[in-house]
């Protein structure tokens, strides 16, 4: 951040430059495309077993996490959700339906942590627990619209683990992973994160 | 990976892709609350319906849209019978029986309602999907719901990164080539490829942004609040009359449904 205040940072787009928000569709984009793809994959585990589709429920909030730790702003896991769902739109037969609520509640969760910590701590631990924060909303919103209503009380907790875990592994570590190794290769060297990467010679 | 949109100039085409939102989108809330099997039939056959002729798909195209989405929905059929709570089902008959496992009625229209259900979700967002030109739909989002146009045309941009990644991809992968890894393999290593193609594709993918994003703020892009258009979308009389009919009809439907008693319960009440 820019100027060092005592209040809370918003979530204001105009702190956000052309670079951050160009690199956010470019990641978008790219897992804009695997996501679609991984809808279907999904959507044939959800019929032949709703605990098995959510293995991969932490890959639609990795880019967000990634885009969180890159660009270190306010509402990056929300804008990147909505620049995915948009992004993807002509691939996916879901449409329009998941830029509706996934932002908000996907997004808004992951974004939590670093809210709570005021965006100044993009540590694994923090990436992590967002990750988990919205494998929790995402169980909860399957809860409400029925998805489980028929199935025992230990299927659905084994799912809810899951999706901890799912968001976890694939969702916080998973990022982490990435975005260390794509700072490594030296075209984040104007974020935070390259500068933080450099090595001295 | 291709486009679901169908290039085409019908009714359907013409309308603001947000009228096609704020006509669908109470249905399909209302169908993603139903429990019994009648009401999504009813709907499947309205969205495909509407689809079809006002939005002159072919009816092979729609066809072929369809027919994954109907292979993935036998899942449904086939496994929730087993899987649901046997004391949900306890008091309908006993359809078939393997071993110790019993077969209710109960349950396999649990899994018929199910997989209709999330059928005519999808049926209702393929009348936008098919009939929408994405870029439009982002254009309407930024000129009648006041999106930031910066998120928009940031959105819009990730489009034109589409064949860049496609080309990207096929240099890394000849790249890699030439260095002597091989390119076959089982799941293994297909997850390995990924590994090895993630961060280079990305990193391009930065590269490219970072120009790209250079080349609009020399153009001065997001300088001022408005900015011009070269395609001026409306939201003219006709989508309030196509809003107003597709409710109407959706209305009509639900209620007839309900006078005959087929509606049965909505998950909500159900639940809690």
């Amino acid at each position: 951040m820019s100027t060092e205040t005592t209040t809370q940072p918003k979530p204001r787009l105009k702190d956000w430059t052309t670079r951050d928000l160009l690199v956010m569709a470019a990641i978008s984009i790219a897992f804009g495309l695997i996501l679609a793809g991984v809808n279907y994959l999904a959507g044939l585990l959800l019929a032949v077993n709703p605990m098995l589709a959510v293995i991969f429920s932490g890959l639609y909030f990795l880019p967000g996490l990634m885009i969180m730790l890159i660009v270190r702003r306010p509402g990056a896991n929300i804008l990147t959700r909505v620049i995915v769902n948009l992004a993807q739109l002509p691939f996916t037969p879901f449409g329009w339906a998941p830029l509706v609520m996934e932002p908000l509640f996907f997004g808004g969760a992951a974004e939590m942590p670093f809210l709570i910590t005021r965006y100044r701590d993009f540590r694994l631990r923090i990436a992590v627990i967002g990750g988990v924060a919205a494998g929790v909303v995402s169980f909860l919103m399957m809860l409400a619209f029925g998805f489980f209503s028929g199935f025992s009380f230990g299927f659905i907790i084994a799912t809810l683990a899951i999706f901890l875990l799912s968001g976890a592994l694939l969702g916080g570590v998973l990022a982490t992973v990435l975005v260390n190794a794509i700072a490594k290769t030296g075209v984040l060297n104007s974020f935070a994160i390259g500068q933080e990467q450099q090595e001295e010679i | 990976m291709e486009s679901l949109y169908y290039q085409n100039d019908s009714l359907l085409h013409r309308l603001n892709p947000l009228s096609k939102i704020v006509a669908t989108a109470p249905v399909i809330l209302f169908l993603a609350l139903t429990t019994a099997p009648w009401t999504p039939s009813v709907f499947i056959l309205f969205f495909g319906l509407i689809t079809v002729i006002w939005g002159r798909i072919p009816i092979l195209r729609y066809l072929k849209t369809v027919t994954p989405l109907l292979f993935l929905i036998t899942g449904f059929l086939i496994f929730y019978p087993f899987a649901v709570d046997p004391a949900r089902v306890a008091g309908t008959g006993i359809a078939f029986q393997i071993g110790s496992v019993v077969v209710r009625w109960g349950g396999i229209i649990f899994g018929v309602a199910t997989a209709l259900r999330i059928l005519s979700l999808i049926f209702g967002t393929l009348l936008f999907v098919l009939t929408t030109d994405s870029s439009d739909f982002i254009r309407a989002l930024v000129q009648q719901w006041r999106l930031s146009y910066r998120i928009g045309y940031s959105a819009m941009a990730a489009y034109r990164f589409i064949p860049m990644l496609h080309s990207e991809l096929a240099v890394i992968r000849a790249a890699h080539k030439v260095r002597g890894i091989s390119d076959r393999g089982g799941l293994r290593a297909q997850y390995d490829r990924a590994r090895r193609y993630a961060v280079p594709l990305l990193a391009t993918a930065i590269r490219k942004a970072e120009r790209t994003a250079l080349a609009m703020d020399s153009r001065a892009f997001g300088a001022f609040e408005t900015r011009s258009y070269f395609r001026q979308l409306t939201f003219a009389r006709r989508d309030w009359v196509f809003i107003g009919a597709f409710l109407a009809v959706s209305l009509a439907l639900i209620l007839i449904l309900a006078k005959a008693g087929l509606l049965g319960s909505l998950v909500v009440l159900q639940e809690f």
